[in-house]
C-alpha cells in the first residue's frame, strides 16, 4: 500500500455516491477507519462529504429531528398513539403481556401526551378507590334511624315477635333450668301428680293418720283448758286460805272473787266451746275427704 | 363486628345491632348516592331513602352477597330518584367541604386539602362523563365491583363490561387533563 503509485490512487478515486454508500467504515472512534485511503482522499476533497460525514458522526439516532419518526410513521404505519391507548389500562393494571408492555413503554418514552394520559390513569387508580366511603353529614344516622319505621313497626307482629324470641332463647342464660323446669312441667301435665300413682293402702294410711293426730290434739286441747280452770280453782281457794289468817274483810273479798271466778268460768267455757267446735269441724272435714273419691 | 353476626342480629330485630350496621355502611351508600345525584342534600334523602329499604329486605340476604347487593340497591334507588325528580347529576354543585372521605381519617390539614382538590377534580371530571361510562367508573372503579358483578347488575355481556370500563377510565382521564390534571397525585 505504500508503494502505491499516483496513477494507481487516481483509478481507486471514488464519487461521493460512493463514499455516501460507505461512511459507515468511517468511524471516527476506530483508529483504522481511516486505513481506506480512497475513502480519506475523497473526504479531503470533497467540502459536501465531509459536510456529510460530520452530520453522519456526530447525531445519535435519540437525537434526529423530533418529528422525524412521527412523520415517516404518518407515511407508513399511521400513528401508534391510538394502538397504545387501548392498551394503556392493561399496562397500568399489569394485566399487558412483557413484550406488548415493552412496546407500549417504548412508545411513551417517545410520546408526551399518551405519557400524561399514563400518568393520570396511574392517578386514577390510586384515588378512586378512596371515594368508595363518604363521611355523612353530622347526625346522619340518627336521622336515618329516626325515619326507619320503628315508631310505627318497631313491634312486629306476634309472629315475628315470637320467631324473634325463638330465635334468642338458645342465648338465655338460664336456658338449662328453664328447660328443665319446663321438661318437668311438661311431664306433670302429661302424666299428673307423681304422688297419685301411689298405692291405695299408702292413701288411706296417711288419712288415718292425719285422722289420729287431729283426736290427739283435740284431747290435748280439752286437758289443757281443764287444768287451766282447776289451777284457777286451787288459786282462790290458796288466796282465801291466806285471807282469812290475815283477818281482812272476807265477805267483800269473797263477793270479788265470786264475780271473777264467774268471769272466768265464763271464759273458760267459751274456749272449751270454741275448740270443741274447732275440732268438730276439722274431723267433719277430715271425714268428707276420707269419704271423697280421689281426683 | 363481624358482617355475617352483625345481619343474623338484624334479621332477629335487634336495633343495636341494625344501627351497627348503618355506621358502619352509611359511608359507603352516601358516596353512591352523592355519585349519581352530584349533591350534599339530595344525596342524603337519598341515603335515607336507601337504608329504609334496606330495612325492610335486609331479612332475605345473605352475608356473602350483602356488599354486591347494597350497591344494587343503592345504585338502583339512586337511578329511581333521578328518574323521579327527573335531576340530571350536575357538576358545580360540588363542594370541598364536604367531600371528607373515610381513607383521610388522621391526615394532616396539608393532606386534607391536597386530597380535597382531587377529590374535586375527580368529582368534576365523572360529572362531564357520559351516563353510563360514569356509572361504570362508580361501580368498578370506585366501589370496585368484579366485572362479572357489573355485568350482572347492568344486564349487559362481561366483554361488554370490560371494554367499556377501560373506555371510561380512558374518558374520565383526559376529562381530569383537560381540568388541568389530579394536583399533587403522589
Amino acid at each position: 500500500m505504500a508503494n502505491e503509485t499516483s496513477r494507481e490512487r487516481l483509478e481507486k478515486r471514488i464519487d461521493c455516491r460512493s463514499f455516501a454508500e460507505r461512511i459507515m467504515e468511517l468511524d471516527p472512534g476506530d483508529s483504522k477507519a481511516f486505513q481506506h485511503r480512497e475513502l480519506r482522499d475523497h473526504l479531503l476533497t470533497c467540502p459536501d462529504c465531509q459536510n456529510l460525514m460530520h452530520a453522519f458522526w456526530s447525531t445519535r439516532s435519540d437525537a434526529v429531528h423530533p418529528r422525524l419518526t412521527s412523520s415517516i410513521l404518518e407515511q407508513t404505519s399511521g400513528g401508534s398513539c391510538r394502538q397504545a391507548t387501548e392498551l394503556l389500562c392493561d399496562l397500568i393494571d399489569g394485566t399487558l403481556a412483557e413484550n406488548q408492555a415493552q412496546l407500549v413503554e417504548l412508545h411513551l418514552a417517545h410520546c408526551p401526551d399518551c405519557t400524561r394520559l399514563a400518568e393520570v390513569l396511574d392517578e386514577m387508580k390510586r384515588s378512586l378507590p378512596t371515594l368508595a366511603e363518604l363521611r355523612a353529614p353530622i347526625g346522619f344516622a340518627n336521622q336515618v334511624l329516626g325515619s326507619l319505621p320503628f315508631s310505627r313497626q318497631s313491634r312486629p307482629g306476634w309472629i315475628g315477635r315470637l320467631q324473634a324470641w325463638f330465635a334468642a332463647l338458645p342465648e338465655r342464660p338460664l336456658i338449662s333450668v328453664e328447660a328443665a323446669y319446663l321438661g318437668a312441667l311438661l311431664m306433670f301435665l302429661l302424666f299428673g301428680n307423681p304422688f297419685a300413682a301411689l298405692p291405695e293402702s299408702r292413701r288411706l294410711l296417711a288419712g288415718f293418720a292425719e285422722q289420729v293426730g287431729a283426736v290427739q290434739l283435740a284431747q290435748t286441747g280439752y286437758e289443757g283448758v281443764e287444768r287451766y280452770v282447776q289451777n284457777s280453782f286451787e288459786a282462790v281457794n290458796v288466796a282465801t286460805t291466806r285471807l282469812q289468817a290475815s283477818g281482812q274483810d272476807l265477805e267483800e273479798l269473797r263477793a270479788d272473787l265470786s264475780g271473777k271466778i264467774d268471769t272466768y268460768y265464763g271464759r273458760g267455757q267459751s274456749t272449751v266451746k270454741s275448740v270443741a267446735h274447732f275440732f268438730e269441724q276439722k274431723g267433719s272435714n277430715i271425714k268428707k275427704k276420707l269419704q271423697s273419691p280421689e281426683r | 363486628m363481624d358482617l355475617a353476626i352483625l345481619l343474623e342480629h338484624c334479621k332477629r330485630g335487634d336495633q343495636l345491632a341494625w344501627e351497627a350496621l348503618v355506621r358502619q355502611y352509611q359511608g359507603r351508600v352516601y358516596a353512591i348516592a352523592y355519585h349519581y345525584v352530584g349533591n350534599s342534600e339530595d344525596a342524603r334523602d337519598l341515603a335515607q331513602e336507601i337504608f329504609v329499604r334496606l330495612y325492610g329486605t335486609v331479612k332475605t340476604i345473605d352475608h356473602q352477597r350483602f356488599v354486591p347487593w347494597l350497591i344494587r340497591i343503592s345504585r338502583n334507588a339512586s337511578i329511581d330518584f333521578l328518574r323521579r325528580r327527573k335531576v340530571r347529576p350536575q357538576s358545580g354543585e360540588t363542594d370541598i367541604s364536604e367531600m371528607t372521605d373515610l381513607a383521610n381519617d388522621g391526615a394532616n390539614p396539608e393532606e386534607l386539602c391536597d386530597a380535597g382538590l382531587r377529590r374535586s377534580v375527580l368529582y368534576r371530571a365523572l360529572s362531564k362523563l357520559t351516563g353510563l361510562n360514569r356509572e361504570v367508573i362508580i361501580l368498578k372503579e370506585i366501589q370496585e365491583l368484579s366485572i362479572e358483578e357489573i355485568a350482572t347488575l347492568l344486564g349487559v355481556p362481561v366483554g361488554t363490561v370490560k371494554s367499556r370500563s377501560n373506555r371510561a377510565r380512558l374518558e374520565l382521564a383526559r376529562k381530569i387533563i383537560e381540568l388541568g390534571g389530579l394536583p399533587n397525585g403522589e
